[in-house]
């Protein structure tokens, strides 16, 4: 046949063409090369996990002796009676932390997630924590409450934990402060 | 396939939420770290913070604070390492931990997620063999996927029993259904072009007709109950599969059907081009030539770019040729000639900024700049192909893992230099809290140890002096100090009256009733202060206790002084330690860029790659069409010699 074109050749390059669309093509060559990036990847990731977890350890050392160190935390059970808005923290009445939370991190916190909401320097002896809670109580309306507590701190890490709990008997939530020792 | 997707992945991982559940069950009470620490690493894991909840699981790891949740905390581990990317580690998480201590449901949930990234990074291998695992309890909302990589994976051995098999077992319902149709029936056609290639030709047409055409009617059902939502992605596999059904018509020689096929593809669609090229080729099997140039001369309306359009620039005067136009087919050559020499230049320029460009900045629309995740199917990147020689490499999943790993090695790359920054700051802080040390070393410890000094040596004497009081029965010395003067006074002058009246007893008989009324009011006053002795001991005692109370305090405070003071601050040891990690910054930093480089080649390469197929194939029609603008010039220089010899004309050109 006297022609400039090879019929056979161009329908299976376009046939080879239409089905990479959809099983992607995959040359040898091409999946050693991704192995390979795909390794140093993972291996990177994991020496940066270690090496913030050092970093974040060290920090924690020079900035926050364990002998002045307080660190507080915000948990949630069930929630059913409270949709947290915002936390505000004084420690002796000194604001330390003016927290707004997103819909995910009070998703978060409602699966059993434990927020370290707070961490700082104080001196030993006693002193007041107080949080003010702002967000909807029961049937939606604009809810706002405190909590204070008392505590000693001493020579070592001085953990606080904020609790909001579901009263069911006072349809209402129950807000705590929890010493760990 | 996105949103389809979406629906069944839609977030991972019912491996971790059991681990979170059974652990929340456990009944020893735990320490504040453990309890603490633990739900730190939830909280950022519940956000989807992979990064920063495998950070925290490793600094509680270190610290030893997961204890009191079993082996919950490391099979989490596992789900998130394999939501972060590293489905190394997570295997072998998975391997450690899943041998008979957890249930098969949760053994075969790790086994899935585990094979469906390996096959997501193109290691079927391993995919096969991890997915060969799964027992039969999985989770009913992952059958269908799971099924649907079993066939995708049997089909890439050609073990096409074994997809058929799976394919049957997918839910009629299930969006997966019409894709693994659809790949099957492709399967077979590839299969049938490669016996070709061979000279083996096979009938592979023939099944792969059948499962496209079955992948059409499923993909354009799903379409019609509206699984597919607005974005009309059952439509689009339907075009596929009704195309690809064509050109397996057309290999088989059934010309009319294929026919049937291309023009069932919509036109307002992506594959309305390559429709109407295989339209117009099985028009020319019949060498109906002219109904062949219908769709070809509609396509080269369209932008050159597309390969479809590039073949019917080339078979327009192919077609013309055996029409016997040949001066059209002369020009037509000529013009497609100089149209592939433009797409040619084109190509080279979108290579040339492929080998000097980010590739992120290239082809990533949307950046947050954050890590992905990489089981959630709706984190996968949106992507801007730059030519369309590319979109279908930019969708593949070998090519979103590589852009992935990418974008992670940027992310874990403003982590590092976010702390290069912080670490240069921890040397200042060494040295401020070490000169504040210093300072309550030689102020307020100093202070302190005055003040308790002086505040003992008041409170002994206050003692001794109580002690003297109380030997003595002085009631008196109890008293309050004016009270205590009159009195004083009283028995002084009780006392010189009566030795006074002794003295001039002869003399002056009065001065004894005078010492008798002075004694009087002095034993009046002895017996007020007999009287208040208990209070005014117990009042004593009360004060001593307080300064007692005050020194307990400032005991301690010196106790706490000292024991700060005795934590000798070892500024050498921290500094090594600042420094060791300043280093260690400055190494990743260095592997990482390296890791950049090396990704962002890979990719590069990948791209230059799928241009140069493209290159290569307008090489070659560019070549064919330079022989036939050949043949057809020596065709005319005959025939002219032949007119001259002859001295007629004969225009054979039929009318269009």
């Amino acid at each position: 046949m006297k022609m400039g074109w090879n019929k056979n050749n161009l329908f299976a390059s376009l046939v080879i063409l239409l089905l990479s669309l959809t099983h992607a093509a995959s040359v040898v060559a091409q999946e050693n090369s991704e192995t390979s990036v795909s390794d140093s990847v993972q291996d990177l990731k994991q020496r940066v996990i270690e090496l913030n977890r050092d970093l974040f350890i060290l920090e924690e050392e020079l900035l926050f002796p364990a002998n002045t160190q307080v660190a507080v935390f915000l948990s949630m059970d069930v929630g059913e009676f409270f949709q947290l808005d915002a936390v505000n923290l004084k420690i002796d009445g000194k604001e330390v932390s003016n927290y707004l939370y997103t819909e995910k991190q009070v998703d978060a916190l409602f699966r059993g997630g434990i927020q370290r909401l707070h961490i700082g320097n104080i001196r030993s002896g006693e002193h007041e924590i107080t949080a003010f809670f702002t967000g909807r109580g029961p049937q939606g309306r604009d809810y706002r409450r405190a909590v204070s507590h008392t505590f000693a701190k001493g020579g070592d890490i001085k953990y606080l934990e904020l609790q909001i709990r579901d009263s069911i008997q006072l349809h209402q939530p129950a807000l705590s402060v929890k010493e760990w020792q | 396939m996105a949103s389809a997707l979406r629906q069944f992945c839609a977030i991972f991982c019912a491996l971790s939420c059991i681990a979170v559940a059974s652990a929340a069950d456990k009944k020893d009470p735990p320490s504040a770290a453990n309890a603490l620490g633990y739900g730190v690493m939830l909280y950022e894991y519940f956000q989807r913070h992979h990064f920063e909840a495998l950070r925290e699981y490793s600094i509680a790891e270190k610290r030893q604070e997961l204890h009191g949740h079993g082996s919950y905390p490391k099979l989490l581990e596992g789900g998130i390492s394999l939501a972060f990317g590293m489905d190394r580690k997570a295997e072998n998480i998975f391997d450690e931990l899943l041998n008979g201590s957890y249930s098969e449901g949760v053994q075969n949930q790790a086994w899935f997620y585990l094979g469906k990234i390996a096959y997501q990074r193109s290691n079927y291998e391993r995919s096969r063999e991890v997915l060969g695992e799964i027992g039969p309890l999985l989770p009913k909302k992952l059958q269908n996927e799971y099924r649907s990589l079993v066939s995708q994976i049997s089909l890439r051995y050609e073990d096409f029993n074994h997809a058929e098999l799976a394919y049957e077992r997918i839910d009629a319902s299930s969006p997966f259904k019409p894709y693994v149709n659809f790949n099957i029936g492709a399967a077979y056609q590839k299969r049938f072009i490669r016996s070709r290639y061979a000279n083996a030709e096979t009938s592979d047409w023939y099944p792969a007709t059948l499962k496209l055409d079955s992948a059409a009617e499923l993909a354009l059902r799903f379409d019609r109950s509206g699984v597919g939502g607005s974005d009309d992605e059952f439509k689009s596999l339907a075009d596929r599969a009704l195309l690809a059904a064509g050109y397996a018509l057309l290999q088989g020689k059934r010309y009319d059907a294929a026919i049937d096929r291309f023009k069932r593809v919509r036109l307002q669609g992506p594959y309305a081009a390559q429709a109407m090229l295989g339209y117009g080729w099985a028009e020319v099997e019949q060498e109906r030539y002219t109904e062949a140039l219908t769709p070809w001369e509609h396509l080269i309306d369209q932008s050159l770019i597309s390969p479809a359009v590039q073949e019917a620039y080339v078979g327009i005067p192919y077609v013309y040729e055996k029409l016997g136009a040949k001066s059209k087919a002369l020009s037509g050559f000529e013009f497609a000639a100089d149209k592939y020499q433009q797409e040619l230049r084109s190509i080279e320029n979108a290579v040339q900024s492929l080998r000097s460009a980010n590739i992120i900045d290239l082809f990533v629309v949307e950046q947050d700049k954050g890590f992905v995740d990489w089981v959630d199917a709706q984190d996968n990147l949106v992507l801007n192909p730059q030519s369309p020689y590319l979109t279908e490499l930019l969708a593949g999943h070998e090519f979103q893992a590589s852009l992935t790993d990418l974008r992670d090695l940027y992310a874990l790359q403003q982590n590092l230099e976010s702390w290069q920054r912080k670490v240069a700051t921890f040397q200042f802080a060494l040295d401020s809290r070490h000169e504040a040390r210093e300072a309550v070393r030689v102020g307020e410890k100093q202070q302190l140890l005055e003040q308790i000094d002086a505040l003992q040596i008041a409170r002994s004497h206050a003692y001794d002096r109580l002690s003297l009081i109380e030997s003595n029965s002085d009631a008196i010395a109890l008293l309050p100090r004016g009270k205590q003067i009159n009195a004083r006074k009283s028995q002084s002058l009780a006392y010189k009256a009566r030795a006074l009246s002794i003295e001039q007893a002869g003399s002056k008989p009065e001065l004894t009733q005078k010492a008798d009324w002075a004694e009087f009011l002095a034993g009046i006053a002895l017996w007020d202060a007999h009287e208040g002795y208990t209070e005014n001991a117990w009042n004593v005692r009360k004060d001593l206790q307080i300064i007692d109370d005050v020194l307990e305090q400032m005991a301690q405070r010196k106790s706490n002084i000292e024991h700060i003071l005795s934590e000798q601050l070892d500024v050498k040891r921290y500094s090594e330690r600042i420094a060791v990690a300043s280093e260690q910054l400055d190494e990743t930093l260095d592997a990482n860029q390296r890791g950049i480089d090396l990704a962002q080649r890979a990719l590069s390469d990948l791209a230059i790659a799928k241009l140069s197929q493209h290159y290569r194939s307008i090489e070659s029609h560019l070549a064919q069409t330079r022989l036939a603008i050949t043949r057809l010039y020596d065709i005319n220089a005959a025939e002219l010699d032949s007119t001259l010899d002859t001295g007629s004309i004969n225009d054979s050109e039929p009318s269009q």
